[in-house]
């Protein structure tokens, strides 16, 4: 088996507020193979954003980060920023959730996206010209000639996040992070962008980490799946093992509240809820955190953590009562 | 069995005495803050006290004592009339704390009504009043104050008026900001379904949650007439001289630079003083008020 | 760009009207008669009825006024009370407060806004307290306190520069010895608020979304903050330059009344003064139609800084 592309091992954020610290990561360890494209899935405010975002310490300096992230062999957690700025954007770059949002409004979309061609490839501004313009037929914008010179005001939500995408895989990078990159789309357009990104992978073979809380998303496009809870890793599968086999009661309830369409057999089933709320991440609880919720939960449970077990081939839970019968 | 749920009999918190509670906090941990609170107190102490706290009448002169030094009976030395220099100031204070609070007052008054209707009501009236607002931003404090000493002759009313009217554009401006976002409320739709109309609405929902943002910008715009009701003075187009104002004293000491140039020194950190400590006050305000700090 | 301008051109001649019409009453709301008010004070019967005649006194508000502007934009300004052309003295005397606005102008972007990106940067870190302190205090100074300072010091002790006076810039080494102080203290307080704005400004720049893409990129951090960051800032900082100019105005008239420079800011106090209603009349007129232009200019800077009102 070729060497994970990237080893994250032990990951853990912390966040000092003014009410005290947040521990919005523990102890996250996971990995990426080349051409790998692994989906992380959870609620808003679980974590998966932020684990990611560490990465290439993209975090604000109020944020104490350890453990270590061994990207082609480097820790990139300890590498000093000037390397580190050598590997954003050249060898792991974001694609992030609010494209109007995160293009300069100043400069136009050619100028975005030459500036990594400028600075990675030492590209002159004419050969950067003509590089952009293939990528953004790459990305499948229309008349990408004339593109190049507007500004992104001039472009609509699903053009623009196309836009991010030719800038994040400009130099061909080994792995993409897309951060929710579909979520503050319509429905319609959010399907190209995912083609798109299927396709990225086939034509460039690019890893993606693709981070969403949209279970129907990863079910299209990912290769495996790490489900995420209160900055914990709850579960990780291959795609189709984890929905076909739900271990994890945080899971089967996700998969529980996907909406499927009335089949006319019997009553209608009652889109499941799963009761309660995620826990405060002020704490570190010495139990497990969906304990609260979980209708499996025990003594055991609320005493201490669930270590990762292997329960079925290639599938881990931290769970102490795995299993697939109803919650 | 009862359908509702059992109390729980967790105790009910006022939001809004919570609210105050964590402002105080803030502000308490911020001493620039509490500092120039402290140093506008005593302020408005000085100027309202005048009469008991200055060791000497401001007017008095005594041409045995011109131009002293500090001596143990006059703390700041006198002027050229042998006038005591620190109960000119002591009195001058009023003139600048008068002038700074009642300017202020009257922008207010005149600015957040015409705000809050252009940003609530919005379409041709709000073009209306942006005209005015302009109209009048055209007319800086000074020249404001000159065409109207032409009219009404230099005073302490004049600098009111000058300066008043040239704060009413920047109050305009942010009691329509305001209005603009608060009346996207959901309680504003609420009320209206519960009978209430515009008026109220305006003056019972919008009004009282703009009161901070506009504390801030008082304590930005007071120090802003402190400072320029010293400027009309010293120019002649406000209080006028033998009556004690910071700015008067300033014109005085402006002839007499050379031989006593401490004259120009003491009114001037008077007014410095006081416009810093307003700002300072102002900043920590603003800062606490502000919804991203977490301190 | 085109529609923003022409609708920021028609709302500048709403105002300037506007302005004029006040400027207009103003006069008319001086007590006691205003032909004497206009004809500088002079009692003599047929001098003021010259004065009626010109300024259609007799006719109804409206048709003095229209016939006030129709002078006016013909460059008649009426006389002063030293029967000089008060249209005359206004543009001798513009081009010197002009060379003082815009070298203090320039005082003020120089230091306030690397200052500003400085303290934006360096949030929280001691460089960071003492340009804030300095920017505050800078507010709190009143220019002309610090007008006189600067004269006490450099003037009178110091000897290195003169107190007061102008000399033309034909004589540049001259001009530059008497605008030095001038344009520090003007431009001192003018750079205090452009520092606060800068700072305010970018803070908000470095927070957003585009700078997170930015620094994902791997760009420097230079490039971050004086690209990214300062271009987006910049078009803040313009609106607020454009509600300075009004205290650019005062400003100018204070410094050149401390030292003694005689443009077109010391005319407007003497004006006062001397009691010179036609020439208080014709300094206010200009002075707000200065700043509705200016305001322009600044609106046309704007529009070019922003693309979002330039490219549509």
């Amino acid at each position: 088996m070729p060497a994970p592309l990237l080893e994250v091992a032990d990951l853990s954020v912390r966040f000092d507020t003014d009410d005290g610290p947040v521990h919005a990561v523990d102890r996250m360890s996971f990995t990426l193979g080349q051409g790998e494209v692994l989906g992380i899935v959870g609620e808003s405010g679980c974590g998966k954003s932020v684990t990611c975002m560490s990465l290439v310490r993209l975090l604000p300096e109020t944020a104490t980060v350890s453990g270590s992230v061994v990207f082609d062999g480097r820790d990139l957690l300890a590498l000093p920023l000037r390397r580190l700025r050598q590997v954003r954007g050249r060898e792991i770059s974001y694609v992030f959730q609010e494209p109007m949002t995160s293009l300069n409004p100043v400069f136009t979309v050619g100028h975005q996206i030459g500036e990594v061609l400028r600075r990675h490839l030492g590209l002159s501004r004419s050969s950067a010209r003509a590089r952009a313009i293939e990528l953004l037929r790459l990305v499948r914008i229309p008349a990408a000639d004339r593109r190049l010179d507007e500004y992104p005001h001039q472009l609509s939500g699903g053009m623009r996040q196309r836009v991010m995408i030719a800038i994040a895989v400009a130099c061909d990078p080994k792995v993409l992070v897309a951060d929710e990159p579909t979520t503050a789309l319509d429905v319609t357009i959010q399907a190209g962008i995912l083609d798109l990104m299927r396709d990225i992978r086939e034509r460039l073979g690019t890893a993606i980490i693709l981070i969403t809380h949209n279970l129907g998303v990863v079910a299209d496009v990912a290769d495996r799946v790490l489900v995420m809870y209160a900055g914990r890793k709850a579960e990780e599968a291959p795609v189709a093992e984890l929905f076909a086999h739900p271990q994890h009661p945080y899971t089967i309830g996700l998969l529980g509240a996907i909406p499927r369409p009335y089949e006319g057999e019997g009553t209608r089933a009652r889109l499941q809820e799963i009761p309660g709320r995620v826990p405060s991440l002020r704490e570190l609880p010495q139990a497990c955190a969906f304990a609260d919720r979980c209708p499996r939960a025990d003594e055991l449970t609320r005493s201490e953590i669930p270590p990762l077990r292997e329960v079925r081939p290639h599938h881990v839970v931290a769970c102490f009562h795995p299993g697939e019968d109803g919650a | 069995m009862s359908a509702l749920a059992e109390p729980t009999g967790a105790p009910v918190v006022d939001p809004r005495a919570r609210r105050r509670r964590l402002l105080r906090r803030r502000f308490l941990r911020r001493p620039m803050a509490v500092a120039g609170l402290v140093v506008v107190l005593a302020f408005v102490v000085m100027a309202i006290f005048a009469p008991w706290l200055a060791p000497f009448d401001p007017s008095a002169t005594d041409f045995n004592a011109t131009f002293a030094h500090g001596t143990a009976r006059h703390l700041l030395g006198t002027d050229e009339f042998g006038r005591d220099q620190l109960s000119r100031i002591i009195w001058g204070a009023r003139a600048s704390m008068q002038v700074g609070f009642l300017s202020t007052l009257l922008a207010m008054g005149i600015a957040v009504p015409l705000g809050m209707v252009a940003g609530y009501y919005r379409g041709w009236i709000d073009t209306v009043i942006a005209r005015v607002t302009d109209v009048l931003l055209s007319f800086p404090f000074l020249i404001l104050a000159v065409g109207l000493a032409a009219i009404l002759g230099a005073s302490l009313l004049n600098a009111t008026l000058a300066l008043g009217i040239s704060a009413v554009p920047a109050f305009i401006r942010i009691a329509r900001g305001e209005t603009l976002a608060l009346r996207e409320e959901d309680y504003i739709p609420a009320a209206v379904v519960n009978g209430a109309n515009d008026a109220t609405i305006i003056f019972k929902h919008i009004l009282p949650n703009m009161t901070s943002t506009l504390l801030v910008q008082a304590t930005v715009t007071i120090p802003g007439a402190i400072v320029g009701e010293a400027v009309l003075s010293f120019l002649g187009l406000g209080v006028q001289p033998p009556k004690p104002s910071w700015g008067t004293m300033l014109q005085d000491a402006q002839q007499y630079l050379s031989q006593a140039p401490r004259l120009a020194v003491y009114p001037g950190l008077a007014i410095v003083l006081a416009a810093l400590a307003f700002n300072v006050l102002g900043d920590g305000l603003r800062d606490i008020l502000d919804p991203r700090t977490t301190r | 760009m085109g529609g923003f301008l022409i609708r920021r051109t028609g709302a500048a001649l709403v105002v300037l009207v506007a302005a004029s019409m006040l400027v207009f009453l103003g006069v008319r709301a001086i007590p006691g008669d205003p032909a004497i008010a206009l004809g500088a004070e002079n009692r003599d019967p047929a001098v003021l009825a010259a004065v009626r005649h010109k300024y259609l006194l007799d006719k109804p508000l409206p048709v003095q006024y229209g016939h006030w502007i129709w002078l006016a934009l013909h460059g008649d300004l009426g006389v002063d009370q030293r029967e000089l052309p008060v249209a005359h003295t206004i543009v001798t005397r513009l081009p010197i407060s002009l060379e003082l606005a815009l070298l203090s102008m320039l005082v003020a972007t120089l230091v306030g806004l690397p200052a500003g990106v400085i303290a934006a940067v360096r949030r929280g870190k001691p460089s960071d307290y003492a340009v804030t302190a300095v920017a505050l205090v800078g507010l709190s100074v009143p220019h002309f306190w610090l007008g006189l300072l600067m004269i006490i010091w450099f003037a009178v002790d110091l000897h290195w520069l003169p107190a007061s006076g102008y000399v033309s810039v034909a004589h540049p080494l001259a001009n530059f010895e008497h605008m030095l102080m001038p344009a520090l203290v003007l431009g001192a307080g003018l750079s205090a608020v452009l520092m606060r704005q800068m700072r305010s400004s970018m803070l908000n720049s470095l927070g957003a979304d585009y700078v997170r893409t930015a620094r994902a990129k791997g760009l420097s951090e230079w490039s971050v903050v004086c690209h990214h960051a300062f271009r987006n800032s910049l078009i803040t900082v313009t609106t607020v330059m454009g509600l300075q100019l009004g205290a650019l105005i005062s400003g100018v008239v204070i410094t050149e009344t401390i030292f003694g420079i005689a443009g077109f800011g010391r005319l407007t106090i003497d004006a006062v003064n001397q009691r010179d209603y036609t020439l208080i009349q014709g300094v206010v007129l200009v002075s707000a139609a200065a700043y509705v232009f200016a305001n322009l200019l600044v609106d046309v800077v704007y529009s070019l800084l922003n693309p979002r009102i330039r490219v549509t």
